[in-house]
């Protein structure tokens, strides 16, 4: 059985988008169910890397509120993010299984 | 909302300081969504009030620095914590090559097309360095060489003299500037073989002549000084390209024994193969000897023998030349008359001769098509700087330095410049062939021109200063871009006006430095021209010669030497094909001479005294062979023999020097004695002018030769035994005669060595090499120049055209016709063309001034020439501008407009 790709925080990322897209800021604000502390450049910075990886897409919207424009970067998952998404809750699951039943399956 | 109070554009300067540090990459990625994710919080909050706002802006300055440090700390903890400077600009440097080779590749055609720009730049610029190295920059191949001089010699009668044995003589003993003093002179002797008579390139020398040279052999041992006196055993040194072709390498080649126009010479050493003087053909060196044909005694003698010698340690050409002219003056005094005197020079400058100047004249050229070049690449840089401001602007709106902008462009010039550093040194490599194979070298010089290890140090350092000169323009305008008002073009890439103005004047630039070239080799075109059409006195059409030796080295004799030339000439004139066949001493135009001294008669005859002429022994058919016009009198006819009255044909020169005004048939003149002259009583031999011809072109096309004058064949006293030339005029259509002359020769004596079959116009085209060679190169690099030109206009005038479309389309909304939309954009590009022909026209008057010395019957300052060239770059200009300028004229200004609203 493989390692998981994903470590938790990314794990935990992409699970918040696999219902919706999401924003930077309310990405950070549902990552703080986690008690994940982070900054705002390392959290865009580990979101720069599973965009780098093909794992999440991300992009700029734009809103004009009250004459001034702000930007905010938004997400979504991709077909990759899912696969990998998916490989990781499979080892989980696994190790789970193996450690409550069987002890730990042989390499 | 914060009313009164808009969020600011950009971060405050003290973040973008704190950004200044970190990667751009990270800036983009992490700090750049934070920083909208802050503004985006703040601008939601609703508390109002000064107070409220001012604490507002406070804690979104503050956090705006947090989020900076935060991304330093991130660039740290990706650094791994290293710290230390030198290791931490090194990251910044390779994290900006790796971002340029990535930008680079996104853009490959803006790449190749600057890339291939600079390679020819280089390329050409490389080539023409590897011949300047070769010529102006290296040592010759001798230990010390810079000790190594030779000398002029001029005769008392204002001629220059070659190297005889008593000047030796009495230099050797009498000078003190000079460690040792030797001399050689070219020749070509006679080698006895089993299978028959060949002719080996000899080199006879004289004095110390391997010590100053001081290259030791590699076997056996040198020619002492000792062996070239008088009386000595004949020894002989082999060059290394005659060891391994004629005795295929073999080390026991010592002692061995070798006959050279009859006489027996042993073999004592052998030359390495870097040794060579005065160049690298194959060659014996052998001592002069009192019988190898050559006036080693006449002080007055012009055969070819030069000095060279070694300066004495501390000592100095100027020393060496004042010890000379001691030496002279001494000799003067004694002998109680003129005697020879000397012009002292480097060894080096008498090897470098004449190529100093094309080679610097050429160096000057290419650099002008680097600078085209160049320029092109600036002009490039600069379009995709105003394509990427948004991009940049973007970057330093979050914090990037212009520091960090003009860096990392620089970079990224200098991957092209590299680029194109090393594509141009595949092109010099294909070019140093050319050159070797068209450009005529000094022969001890050829061998050396090659791309070596000062060379790619030459185009190392041209290709980094091109990438900084032709990089730090465009990268300064770039890293100076506006950002908000870049960012509010929205990305359209408007063209400033200093970037058009800059770009203008680069295009100026170039068609001025284009026009400079197209007019130098105009210019050498011209000359080319009027080489090739000058009157040389002859005719070298259908006309071929050979040198002709008869085997007679064991027992040679007068009638047998007439016979075998009287028999070659009549198998000759019998052959179908043949117009006419005749043989000669000299052949015009093959780099050969003899002179004599010659006197007329009614003065006192003596045999130092009167003037040089050039002496040529030929047979009766020779005028008509050459097709030599006759101006007075008869040619040569087969009553001229021994036994009849000695008679010379002289030129229209000699005939205008001696005798201004008169007749010259009949006149007697002298220049040899007969065979009863003792040094106390020498007898001339008068010979009758019986004739009167043209002056044929017999050293270089350029000018007329000195006096000529002929002696017939069948009177010829002391040059039978000679080597002569035969030359065969073929009726046009006869096709290739270089074999049959072989076979016929041999029919009448079949070892007779048969050497050196070439057309006259072989020659001929050997003596306009340099000037084929200049104005090719030249051509070449005018060629290059103006298609490099042409891109820069091209490329310029689309840019302004892309730039003013929506002008364009305004002016035709309003009714402007295409043609006058036309007329417009042509009408911008020959007004920046015209004012590059002015300063390049300007340039070119002042420039082609140094090319005084190449020109031929046409002035540096043709009008025909200069009108032409800017006449034709203009039009190279307007052909370069159709395409932007039709297209302009094609503007629908209905969907023109429609985009800019």
């Amino acid at each position: 059985m493989k390692l998981p790709d994903l470590s938790h925080l990314q794990f935990a990322v992409l699970a918040e988008l696999l219902g919706a897209e999401r924003s930077g800021g309310m990405m950070r604000g549902a990552l703080k169910r986690y008690r994940v502390r982070q900054s705002g450049p390392a959290f865009y910075q580990m979101m720069a890397r599973l965009e780098g990886s093909g794992l999440v897409e991300g992009w700029y919207a734009k809103q004009t509120v009250e004459g001034q424009v702000i930007k905010e970067r938004w997400y979504r998952i991709t077909g990759d993010g899912r696969r990998a998404w998916r490989a990781s809750r499979r080892f989980y699951e696994q190790t789970i299984e193996a450690a409550d039943g069987e002890g730990l399956a042989p390499a | 909302m914060a009313r009164g109070w808009r969020l600011p554009e950009r971060p405050s300067r003290v973040a973008r300081r704190v950004l200044a540090r970190v990667d751009g990459e990270l800036v983009t990625q992490a700090f750049e969504p934070a920083w909208e994710e802050l503004r985006a919080t703040m601008i939601v909050t609703t508390r109002r009030g000064v107070l409220a706002r001012a604490w507002r802006r406070l804690r979104f300055e503050v956090q705006t620095i947090l989020l900076a440090l935060a991304c330093v700390r991130l660039q740290r903890e990706h650094e791994g914590g290293r710290r230390r400077k030198g290791r931490s600009i090194m990251n910044r440097w390779l994290r900006d090559v790796v971002y340029g080779v990535r930008a680079l590749r996104r853009r490959p055609v803006f790449t190749l097309v600057a890339t291939l720009t600079l390679a020819l730049g280089i390329g050409a610029t490389t080539a023409i360095f590897s011949v300047v190295n070769a010529v102006l920059l290296r040592p010759l191949p001798f230990p010390l060489s810079s000790r190594l001089v030779t000398m002029d010699i001029m005769g008392p009668q204002g001629y220059p003299v070659s190297l005889s044995l008593p000047n030796h003589q009495d230099w050797r003993e009498r000078s003190r500037a000079l460690e040792t003093l030797a001399g050689y002179a070219g020749w070509n002797m006679r080698r006895q073989m089993d299978a028959g008579v060949d002719i080996v390139r000899a080199h006879i020398i004289i004095g110390d002549f391997f010590e100053t040279l001081g290259v030791a052999p590699l076997l056996g041992r040198w020619i002492a000084a000792a062996e070239t006196e008088p009386g000595a055993a004949p020894v002989v040194v082999l060059s290394h390209g005659l060891w391994q072709r004629d005795y295929g390498g073999a080390r026991d080649v010592l002692n061995e024994q070798i006959v050279l126009d009859g006489l027996t010479y042993s073999i004592v050493g052998v030359m390495p193969e870097r040794f060579g003087f005065p160049d690298h053909e194959p060659t014996v060196w052998v001592p002069m000897g009192t019988d190898d044909g050559l006036p080693w005694d006449d002080r007055a003698s012009s055969f070819g023998a030069r000095p060279i010698g070694r300066l004495a340690a501390g000592m100095t050409v100027a020393a060496a030349q004042q010890d000379m002219d001691r030496i002279t003056r001494g000799i003067e005094e004694e002998a109680g008359r003129p005697v020879a005197s000397t012009h002292v020079y480097t060894l080096s400058e008498h090897v470098r001769g004449s190529a100093r100047t094309p080679a610097l004249l050429l160096m000057g050229a290419v650099a002008f098509v680097l600078l085209i070049a160049g320029a092109n690449v600036a002009n490039l840089l600069l379009a995709r700087g105003e394509d990427r401001r948004r991009e940049l602007a973007v970057r330093k709106a979050l914090g990037a330095g212009r520091r960090d902008i003009a860096r990392q462009l620089a970079v990224e010039s200098l991957l092209l410049a590299l680029a194109g550093t090393l594509a141009g040194v595949i092109l010099a490599t294909a070019g140093v062939s050319l050159i070797r194979t068209w450009v005529p070298l000094p022969p001890l010089i050829a061998r050396f021109v090659g791309i070596d290890g000062v060379v790619l140090l030459f185009t190392a350092a041209l290709g980094a200063l091109v990438g900084i000169v032709f990089g730090v323009v465009p990268a300064l305008r770039a890293a100076g871009t506006h950002a908000g008002g870049a960012l509010r073009a929205g990305g359209r890439g408007l063209v400033g006006a200093g970037g058009q103005r800059v770009r203008a004047a680069l295009v100026v630039t170039e068609v001025a430095l284009a026009l400079v070239l197209v007019v130098g080799s105009g210019l050498m075109l011209a000359t080319l021209n009027r080489l090739r059409t000058t009157d040389a006195g002859f005719d070298a059409a259908h006309l071929i010669t050979a040198r002709v030796t008869p085997s007679l080295v064991a027992n040679p004799s007068r009638e047998r030497w007439l016979g075998f030339y009287d028999g070659v000439l009549e198998r000759l004139q019998a052959e179908t094909g043949v117009q006419s066949a005749a043989a000669m001493l000299l052949v015009p135009l093959a780099r050969r001479s003899w002179e004599r001294l010659v006197q007329p008669e009614g003065v006192p005859f003596d045999p130092r005294e009167g003037e040089s002429v050039l002496y040529n022994v030929v047979t009766t058919d020779y005028f008509r062979t050459l097709d030599v016009a006759v101006v007075r009198g008869r040619e040569f006819n087969d009553r001229d023999t021994n036994e009849s009255p000695p008679v010379t044909i002289i030129d229209d020169t000699m005939a205008e020097m001696f005798w201004p005004g008169e007749d010259p048939i009949g006149k007697r003149i002298a220049f040899e004695q007969a065979e009863t002259s003792t040094p106390d009583n020498p007898v001339p031999v008068y010979r009758t002018v019986v004739g009167v011809v043209r002056n044929v072109r017999h050293y270089e096309l350029r000018s007329a030769a000195r006096m000529q004058a002929y002696v017939s064949f069948h009177q010829a006293l002391r040059h039978w035994g000679s080597a002569l030339f035969v030359a065969v005029r073929t009726r046009p259509g006869a096709g290739e005669f270089a074999e049959r002359l072989r076979s016929i020769v041999h029919d009448v004596d079949r070892n007779a060595p048969v050497a050196a079959i070439r057309s006259v116009e072989s020659y001929i085209a050997d003596d306009l090499a340099e000037e084929r060679a200049l104005g090719g190169l030249l051509s070449a690099f005018g060629l290059l120049a103006l298609g490099l030109a042409g891109v820069g206009v091209f490329g310029v005038m689309s840019l302004l055209v892309g730039a003013r479309l929506p002008e364009i389309g305004l002016r035709m909304a309003v009714g402007a016709r295409p043609v006058q939309v036309l007329r417009m954009v042509l009408g911008r590009t020959l007004l920046l063309a015209g004012a590059g022909a002015v300063l390049g026209l300007v340039a070119a008057a002042s420039l082609s001034r140094l090319m005084r010395a190449f020109l031929y019957q046409i002035g540096p300052l043709d009008l025909r020439v200069y009108a032409g060239s800017a006449a034709f770059l203009l039009v190279i200009a307007g052909g370069a501008a159709l395409a932007p300028a039709l297209r302009a004229a094609r503007v629908d200004p209905v969907s023109t407009l429609r985009q800019e609203t």
